[in-house]
């Protein structure tokens, strides 16, 4: 039986029009591939990125508003302020007491002791003392620089010069009391 | 057109739009992607700042405000740290001193104001507080004065005490010479008087 006339006219028709030969599925894939690498830039390029540059500029202009909020004197007012009750605090805590140091000098001397010359000077938190001291015989003289060297408060006792002075049996002597950081100070 | 000669162009077509999007990424999006990392970092660190700064502010403020509202402590700290060298001052309460503890000033050398090395505890305490606090200056009193052994000490103890800060860095005495008491000596003190440098 022969075929029909339109199936016969289908199987024979000139299909050019629909470009055979075209591969549409790897050319849609690719294009699309790249048309999407564009947008991502371009998104990136033309609307992310002056995004976020704008949000910076926000933000430094907040910060520069927010560094005028206080005015430059009461800036400059509350420095100096914290610098006084800083620095006060430090010397507070090296401030010297010197008066306590009389206390324990005057308890710390032999009876038969007297002194002629002292003077002191401080360095660090300790100081030095140096003085010139009379005794009625060698013994106090041994006496008193013992419980100078027994005491916790000097560090190092150098006694420069021991002799007799005058017709009266005077003994004099010199020493030099290095005082241990603390003694004449609040800390 | 061939049919071949159409596939192998779809080919050649879909090979050169990869080629492009490949050259897209790395020429392009590549170098865009780091500026923006860059932009985005930019941006995570000026708002770290400004919630620091919001904060700091705001601290800021109510100290000033404590701090206006402070007025007795604060003269009270500059009776004792004064925020000038004020040596007028501190002259006028030596000779105060003095003549409280019975003590005779014969003469005072003033030696010129020095600034002072950066306390310990205010360097330890960070490089933020380093950074802001002004060293104290300090001014010296040499005194040559005559007196008892009493008043030296009430002399002392007043100093020590005395709500302008003084430091007594040397002290020698020596007995007076022509005195007719024996309690009776000179004296070269020397006192460091501090101020807080603008």
């Amino acid at each position: 039986m022969p075929l029909p006339q339109q199936v016969i006219n289908q199987l024979t028709r000139d299909d050019s029009t629909s470009t055979p030969g075209w591969s549409s599925g790897v050319l849609l894939f690719s294009g699309a591939i790249f048309i999407v690498t564009l947008a991502i830039y371009f998104g990136m390029k033309m609307v992310y990125e002056p995004r976020l540059n704008a949000q910076v500029s926000n933000l430094q202009s907040n910060v520069a508003t927010l560094g005028q909020s206080i005015s430059s004197s009461d800036q400059t007012k509350l420095i100096t302020f914290y610098s006084q009750i800083s620095n006060l605090k430090a010397l507070l805590q090296r401030h010297i007491l010197f008066s306590q140091f009389f206390a324990w000098f005057e308890k710390n001397t032999e009876a038969n002791i007297y002194y002629s010359q002292f003077s002191f000077s401080s360095g660090g938190s300790g100081g030095q003392v140096i003085f010139t001291g009379n005794a009625t015989s060698e013994e106090a003289i041994n006496q008193q620089i013992a419980i100078f060297e027994s005491s916790p408060q000097v560090q190092q006792v150098v006694v420069t010069n021991v002799g007799s002075q005058g017709p009266a049996g005077v003994f004099q002597f010199t020493a030099t009391l290095i005082l241990n950081p603390g003694v004449i100070t609040s800390s | 057109m061939k049919q071949s000669s159409k596939r192998l162009a779809s080919v050649i077509l879909s090979l050169l739009f990869l080629i492009a999007a490949l050259v897209v990424l790395f020429d392009l999006i590549q170098p865009e992607y780091a500026n923006v990392m860059a932009a985005k970092s930019q941006a995570a660190g000026e708002q770290a700042f400004l919630d620091a700064e919001t904060a700091a502010v705001a601290q800021a403020q109510s100290l000033v405000s404590a701090y206006q509202g402070q007025s007795q402590g604060q003269q009270s700290i500059s009776l004792a740290l004064p925020p000038s060298e004020d040596q007028a001052g501190a002259l006028a309460q030596i000779y105060g001193i003095a003549q409280n503890s019975a003590l005779v000033i014969q003469n005072v050398v003033i030696s010129p104001p020095t600034i002072q090395m950066q306390p310990s505890s205010v360097t330890d305490s960070g490089n933020s507080a380093k950074q802001l606090v002004k060293p104290p200056g300090a001014v010296s009193f040499q005194i040559a004065t005559t007196g008892s052994y009493e008043s030296l000490k009430n002399f002392i103890s007043q100093l020590e005490t005395n709500a302008r800060l003084f430091d007594l860095k040397g002290i020698s005495i020596a007995q007076a010479s022509g005195s007719t008491t024996k309690d009776f000596f000179n004296y070269n003190i020397t006192v460091v008087s501090y101020y807080q440098t603008p």
